[in-house]
């Protein structure tokens, strides 16, 4: 582990790298302060940025985007009383109580303590279990890829809010919307309708860009969410020796809920915060105070969202299930710079892998220095109105799109896309599971059909490999676990990353 | 055919006052339309021939990428461009490959596009496993005879397609294609003994051979590898017909006047042989080789009519 750990800093301090990581983070603290823009949008507009730069320095700078929202997201959450991101939903209940009490800056100076502490240890625990993975790396030929992305296909259900049969059928509109283009294994055109500019397949972002960045504008700009509210001044920054006292068992029981959380395939950063913020008020010592300003109240679910933020790291990069639909994004990022996800990306890509990983505890020192210091700059920025942000998005996007093919027809394409992506908001389906079938679908029939092909047309090979039966089980045990009622409110829970 | 064509061009070409066309060629902007988007090494090599013919020449040459259907977008602009010269196609053998595999190209290959010259040649390597019980292609072949051979590729149609079915045509055996969206997933296969060779381009296939996860069997190629020296040529293991160099050359509208043509080919010529082209192209895993509009023009419609016929015999088609 150690070793590893050591090609990763070799690759993630280079000037660039760090870099990265820094325009990473601002943007993330950034996008999180502002409510209305979230992560899941400004990844996707950014994917196109990252062409020309090399895979490592694109992922560093998405994740960074990633787990800086979570911190940007608790500023506004303590002092505006909005959740920045959905994550920091739970900070806001005692978070701007302790901010209406006048020490708004020990809380956000808690939620920063906290969100630092946990996501070193995240970042450990995602080093530690991906050696042992890397492995059975190996191993993995088709039969067993197929396996494991109908555990990530089945699992993409229990991502979503709403009825099972809307998320099939979210994932199968994703299925074919990624078979569009020219088949791999019989060079049969699909869903081409005569258009030469189908021939290679949708590229990723217009989908993306389209559904998740056009859909939001349209979105907010529908519902008038536009206007902000007033915000505490923050002052005072230091907690006493007091408060460090009482958060320390908070943040240490934060980060192992978030660990935990952050592996599982479906969950996500907010339900990592609620069960943190629930045990707090079960086993906290000062568990009256909860709910009116304790520093509990901040410190636990601040530590466990980052913890899950740095752990969700673990299924996306080793084997290539996303536990939530950022964490898809970024499996679609490594798939455009030609990374085929799975627990083979350790052994052919040891730098990129452990280069990212390091960058994450990187990144999380420069959240601390951006965030303490700068919070009153970063408060500023919750005075811009949305109408003067939305068109410079917009604007940004298209570029974005039109850089990745040249090609004004996938300009077209998005704001397509744009429009389903707003229907699908209306029609409360969730477009997460969509995204999850465009990227896994292609890779499910492709490597059914090659694990066939070798196997001369024998379907136990499927069973009879003993890595795939497991996965097979186990999509099994998803399907009956999530139509038990229990897993269905879970469900909807976890639907609001 | 070809000789149909020429006759046809130069009648068309006598018609016109040419002389001072070619003569002045080029006083204006240049266009290198590249059907890939940036990055890879048809983008490489075809800047670095765009960036030393406007030297060259004194003149101004830019470079647009048309990315889209395999390369059939940016060639169809080409194809439909003023036949003047100053719109050139820089391609890769995929467009040889491509006329074989795609019937509804909105182009001819063979018509509508006229071959002016070779920018650069690149090799490719057979390699297998280590669980396959052949040290050489004489050991593949009696493997080949006893079992099923699977060899990868990169998709239907693809270079790599071409070289493993043409290399099992020849040497007269069965093999059976494996597609991989890309040659480094083909390759860990193989390293995982589920997937018995490939053949593929020498730089990708390099770093494997180095660590010896698979073993090369013979260079595709007339001469031996630089950065393999040891492994012999399927010409040394009598397989002649087996030879499959991937290039990259320069094409514009059919009907350019000869002179032009002739004009763009001696710069092309001129540029990529120098001793700095060559070192450029061996970082790109490719080297020079000069041809003469004629050669060249042999050159890719004899690819054509060869793929085309491999690909009826082995169903190889976009459908």
């Amino acid at each position: 582990m150690l070793a590893n750990l050591m090609i990763g800093f070799d690759a993630a301090l280079s000037l660039q790298n760090v870099l990265y990581a820094l325009m990473g983070c601002t943007l993330g603290t950034l996008i999180g302060i502002l409510p209305g823009l979230g992560p899941l949008a400004t990844i996707s507009m950014l994917l196109p940025f990252t062409y020309g730069i090399d895979p490592l320095g694109a992922l560093i700078m998405l994740a960074g985007i990633y787990y800086g929202a979570a911190y940007g997201g608790s500023t506004t959450a303590i002092l505006v009383n909005l959740p920045g991101e959905t994550s920091s939903v739970v900070t806001i209940i005692d978070g701007y109580q302790m901010a209406r009490r006048g020490r708004a800056g020990v809380a956000i100076a808690t939620a920063a303590i906290a969100s630092f502490s946990a996501g070193c240890v995240g970042t450990i625990v995602v080093a530690a279990f991906a050696a042992p993975l890397a492995t059975v790396a190996y191993r993995f030929g088709a039969a067993e890829y197929f396996s494991l992305m109908v555990v990530g296909l089945i699992g993409a259900v229990s991502l979503s809010s709403g009825s099972i049969p809307k998320a099939i059928g979210m994932i199968l509109v994703g299925v074919i919307l990624g078979c569009v283009g020219t088949d791999l294994n019989s060079g049969t055109l699909r869903f081409t309708f005569g258009q030469p500019h189908l021939w290679e397949g949708l590229e990723f972002i217009v989908l993306a860009v389209g559904v998740f960045a056009f859909g939001e504008i349209i979105q907010t700009l529908t519902s008038g969410e536009t206007q902000h509210q007033d915000v505490i001044p923050a002052d005072h920054l230091m907690p006493s020796r007091r408060d460090f006292r009482r958060m320390t068992p908070s943040i240490m029981r934060g980060t192992a809920i978030g660990s935990m959380v952050g592996v599982l395939p479906g969950a996500g950063l907010s339900i990592a915060s609620f069960f943190s913020y629930a045990l707090e008020k079960k086993v906290s010592r000062h568990r009256a105070e909860m709910g009116s300003g304790a520093i509990e109240g901040v410190a636990g679910p601040e530590a466990a969202n980052n913890a899950a933020a740095q752990t969700a790291f673990i299924p996306t990069l080793s084997l290539g299930i996303p536990g939530s639909p950022t964490m898809a994004l970024m499996l679609g990022a490594m798939v455009m710079h030609n990374i085929q996800p799975g627990p083979r990306v350790m052994t052919s890509n040891p730098d990129l892998f452990w280069g990212l990983i390091v960058s994450m505890l990187i990144g999380n020192l420069m959240l601390v220095i951006l965030n303490l210091p700068l919070v009153g700059l970063w408060v500023r920025l919750l005075k811009i109105p949305y109408r003067a942000l939305f068109p410079a998005i917009l604007l940004f996007c298209c570029m974005g799109v039109y850089a990745a093919q040249f090609s004004t027809f996938d300009i077209m394409l998005a704001a397509g896309f744009g429009l389903a992506g707003f229907l699908f908001k209306k029609l409360d389906c969730d477009p997460a599971p969509m995204i999850l079938g465009f990227v896994l679908g292609p890779m499910l029939e492709e490597n059914f059909r090659r694990a066939l092909v070798l196997s001369e047309g024998d379907f136990s090979v499927f069973v009879r490999e003993p890595i795939s039966a497991t996965f097979l089980a186990l999509a099994v045990l998803i399907l009956v676990l999530s139509a038990l009622p229990r897993g269905r409110q879970r469900r909807s829970l976890i639907a609001e990353e | 055919m070809t000789l149909m064509k020429t006759l046809l061009a130069a009648a068309l070409a006598a018609t016109l006052p040419l002389g001072a066309v070619a003569q002045d060629f080029p006083d204006d902007t240049v266009t290198v339309v590249i059907p890939f988007t940036p990055g890879g090494s048809n983008d490489t090599i075809g800047r670095y021939l765009a960036e030393n013919l406007a030297k060259h020449w004194d003149s101004t040459v830019v470079v647009e990428n048309k990315p889209g259907a395999g390369s059939a977008i940016g060639s169809a602009y080409v194809a439909n461009a003023e036949p003047n010269g100053y719109t050139l196609l820089f391609v890769s053998a995929t467009f040889t490959t491509n006329a074989a595999t795609q019937p509804n190209l909105p182009f001819d290959p063979v018509e509508d596009l006229q071959p002016i010259g070779m920018g650069a040649v690149g090799q490719f390597v057979a390699v297998a496993g280590n669980h396959v019980e052949a040290e050489n292609l004489a050991d593949l072949i009696e493997t080949a005879k006893s079992r099923k051979v699977f060899y990868g590729t990169t998709g239907v149609g693809s270079s790599t397609h071409f070289a493993g079915a043409l290399l099992a045509d020849v040497a007269g055996i069965e093999m059976e294609p494996v597609h991989y969206p890309g040659g480094t997933d083909a390759l860990l296969d193989i390293a995982g003994g589920r997937l018995d060779m490939y053949v593929g381009s020498v730089p990708q296939v390099l770093s494997s051979v180095q660590a010896g996860t698979v073993k090369p069997l013979a260079v595709t190629s007339e001469t031996r590898s630089k950065a393999l020296p040891d492994v012999p040529t399927v010409v040394e293991e009598g397989l002649e017909e087996a030879v499959f160099d991937i290039w990259w050359g320069v094409f514009t509208a059919s009907g350019t006047p000869p002179e032009v043509v002739e004009k763009i080919n001696a710069g092309i010529n001129a540029v990529m042989t120098t001793p700095e082209a060559e070192a450029f192209l061996a970082k790109q895993g490719a080297m020079p080789r000069a041809m003469s509009v004629e050669a060249f023009t042999d050159h890719v419609h004899a690819e054509i009519a060869k793929w085309r016929k491999l690909a009826t015999q082995h169903d190889i088609r976009v459908k």
